[in-house]
């Protein structure tokens, strides 16, 4: 039994009981002055988003080794957090929006953060594409291609502080007060959990793929 | 000039508060930027209420999220029964 296989069910299991929790936390928090109710979404939106471009970074690492070492690990790696990224991108634009339709009083617009973060998004979806479609050999590609998904990483994140956007800057995370902090936090470790268990379980997904095309291959000799 | 004025003053002020009339018309704001009063009905429709958004984020999280585990299982299930046989077809020999 390797580490991650022993790692799964204590973090599946903190997962479970923080989300389980996560609402009455969240219940907790007391409102923002000017968003009111809706202002609840940051407690879910801002951990997938931070989240998501951890994986998407982490891809990029995991695609780098690969182009260098060539390893089944490495690939298995880069390929699992690239779909992870891609699930929490497909969640950060569509709630995103649906608290932008109130504070803003618009579903969505064209400013830095938002369009960056889609073109982020569509990389890793076009890195997923690679790998069902590209056939042999699609992996090096795949994997330069999470390389160049990844160096959007620092863009998404500091272009609110770079441009003028509607999007509140990077400073609000850390200077939440102590009654926000606490729910949000325990939402961070919610996700945190249940991301490393997605992670571990797509790569071994991927590693027992692998093994099982180089089993029919040595059966048909 | 005293018979001037008493033949055509009251045509020479009538002109010039037409002409007052028609500048202040000309450089009043345009209706879109004015005021408009509404009924008291009227404000309550034009509130968007929070509750239906947050509970379709919270939804949608959930929804997608598990849209993802369920086909992850499913996969991973699909992949281990089938290396199982073919391993078990191999015998001792390792791939």
């Amino acid at each position: 039994m390797t580490f991650g296989n022993r790692l799964v069910p204590v973090l599946l299991a903190t997962a479970i009981v923080t989300f389980a929790a996560a609402p009455y936390v969240i219940d907790t928090a007391p409102y923002e002055s000017t968003m009111g109710l809706v202002q609840r979404i940051f407690y879910f939106h801002v951990p997938v988003a931070v989240l998501l471009l951890a994986t998407g970074l982490l891809c990029g690492v995991g695609s780098a080794f690969y182009l260098k070492n060539r390893t089944d690990r490495a690939d298995a790696f880069a390929l699992a957090c690239a779909e992870v990224t891609f699930v929490y991108g497909c969640i950060v634009l569509v709630v995103g929006p649906l608290w932008a339709r109130k504070a803003w009083g618009v579903w969505w617009d064209w400013e830095p953060r938002l369009t960056m973060t889609l073109v982020m998004w569509m990389i890793f979806g076009a890195y997923l594409l690679l790998r069902r479609f590209g056939g042999a050999g699609s992996e090096a590609l795949a994997a330069a291609v999470g390389v160049f998904g990844s160096v959007l990483v620092p863009f998404v994140y500091w272009s609110v502080n770079m441009w003028r956007t509607l999007h509140p800057k990077t400073s609000v995370v850390p200077t939440l007060p102590a009654p926000m902090m606490g729910p949000f936090l325990w939402c961070a470790v919610a996700f945190l959990a249940l991301t490393t268990v997605l992670v571990v379980l797509r790569m071994r997904l991927e590693l027992s793929r692998v093994a099982l095309e180089r089993a029919y291959i040595l059966l048909e000799e | 000039m005293k018979r001037f004025w008493s033949r055509f003053g009251p045509v020479v002020l009538t002109g010039l508060f037409v002409l007052a009339v028609a500048l202040v018309r000309l450089h009043a704001q345009p209706a879109d930027e004015a005021y408009t009063p509404v009924g008291d009905d009227d404000i309550g429709g034009e509130r968007l209420p929070a509750t239906p958004l947050v509970f379709a984020a919270y939804a949608a999280v959930w929804v997608m999220l598990l849209l993802y585990v369920v086909s992850l299982w499913r996969r991973l299930g699909r992949v281990e029964r089938d290396l199982s046989e073919v391993m078990t077809k191999l015998g001792g020999r390792q791939p």
